[in-house]
């Protein structure tokens, strides 16, 4: 006698008849290079497994590594930058008079993440936010102690449109009181760049380098449910 | 061979052949007492059901309104700090207490949370000084905040990490007001620069 179900989608059934299936067997689940904490999420009519915090566009920012006042490639720490699945994590330093997200001295630049901050400048570009990922926006940081003794700068999350996105903070060059932390928010219906916008500054700084104080820069965009 | 014989899972074929598998009947799929709102993560062996974590409350939007404003009543020792937010961020369940947009407490449920807040009301003195804590209508929680006559020393949070096993409400108290400005000539500042975040830890 003939069997009329010997093969669910792609899988046969032994000679007992059991048929034996892996969720990426169901019709409507598709499961590619996953991962340890993936997730399903409902897309379109199918299931697809998730990374749960793989929420900036990881193809779609850099850290230039050469230009003005850069003295070697050798003063970034990339290590956290590019994770594949890490979300967005970036861990920077630089020598000092160095700069990975400003030019030194450069009191011209409204976006300090931005594709196109300044030609000759180090800069991190084109962070990007995934649509309907609720993200937490951090920049934790600190002024170089090179900048003038009364230099500040007031910096704010906002996307590249200018929606605010969290409350203006102060980094001012003070010699125990120079850290601060820029806390922001989105849940962008559509992909969105995003960055940090100084709102007004004073004096000559310089912005988290120097030999002193490395480490002193670290910018987490963390997904929230 | 019959095809009544074949299984998928713990499912068999009815006398209409008709098969009706649940996902625990899918090899790698381990789902026990799966509650509303869960999802399916990969444990690095099999899928299985786990509640989602995280979530936050996010109060904090750099406006510009005096304080002056708020209903808080008034800037003193044992006072309570509000903060403003036309469009708080809200998905913890949290009940977010306010009155024209000053936010002047917000109720949890069960959980873990990280209660952090930074306040930036104004000071009439460079040696003022005005610290804060969180506070659950009993007792102060946690580490102590402050801040200062500059805007460079608005930032320094107060934090806490709290447990409630039931709906529990919290402010965000002033434990030091030295040279804080008056109320009522309180100016923009603190809704500018102030800022509450709550995120669920468990």
């Amino acid at each position: 006698m003939t069997h009329l179900l010997d093969e669910i989608n792609s899988v046969n059934q032994a000679t007992n008849g059991q048929v034996t299936l892996d969720i990426e067997d169901v019709n409507d689940i598709t499961i590619s290079n996953v991962l340890t904490n993936d997730m399903l999420q409902v897309s379109g009519s199918a299931f697809v497994n998730s990374t749960s915090d793989s929420l900036v566009k990881r193809s779609s920012y850099t850290i230039r590594k050469s230009g003005y006042n850069v003295p070697s490639i050798a003063g970034y720490d990339t290590s956290g930058v590019g994770l594949e699945y890490g979300g967005f994590y970036l861990a920077c330093r630089h020598n000092y008079y160095g700069n990975t997200i400003m030019n030194f001295f450069n009191n011209s630049d409204n976006f300090i993440l931005t594709p196109n901050l300044n030609g000759n400048s180090g800069y991190i570009t084109g962070v990007n936010i995934k649509a309907n990922q609720p993200t937490l926006l951090l920049c934790y940081s600190a002024l170089s102690e090179d900048s003038s003794s009364t230099a500040y700068i007031d910096l704010q999350w906002q996307t590249d449109t200018g929606t605010v996105l969290g409350p203006k903070t102060r980094f001012k060059r003070l010699a125990n009181n120079n850290r601060n932390t820029v806390v922001g928010y989105i849940n962008p219906s559509v992909d969105t760049d995003v960055g940090l916008k100084r709102i007004a500054s004073s004096g000559s700084y310089g912005w988290m380098m120097s030999e002193v104080t490395r480490h002193n820069f670290i910018m987490i965009a963390k997904r929230v449910f | 061979m019959s095809h009544n014989k074949i299984k998928i899972g713990t499912a068999e074929p009815n006398r209409t052949s008709q098969l009706n598998i649940d996902i625990n009947d899918l090899n790698n799929v381990n789902v026990s007492s799966a509650t509303a709102n869960q999802i399916l993560t990969y444990n690095g062996t099999n899928w299985a059901n786990g509640s989602v974590e995280g979530g936050l409350v996010f109060a904090g939007e750099g406006a510009t309104q005096n304080y002056s404003g708020s209903s808080a009543s008034g800037v003193t020792t044992s006072d309570d700090i509000e903060f403003y937010a036309s469009s708080p961020v809200n998905n913890l369940s949290a009940t977010i207490t306010s009155s024209s947009n000053w936010i002047s407490s917000i109720t949890l449920p069960a959980g873990t949370y990280k209660l952090q807040a930074v306040a930036g009301l104004e000071l009439s003195a460079s040696s003022g000084l005005l610290e804060y804590r969180w506070h659950d209508g009993t007792s102060l929680l946690g580490a102590t905040g402050n801040c200062g006559y500059t805007d460079d020393r608005v930032g320094n949070p107060c934090i806490a990490i709290v447990s409630p096993g039931s709906s529990t409400t919290y402010t965000v108290r002033i434990t030091t007001s030295t040279s804080v400005t008056a109320l009522a000539s309180q100016g923009a500042r603190h809704a500018e620069r102030g800022y509450i975040l709550i995120e669920k830890v468990l």
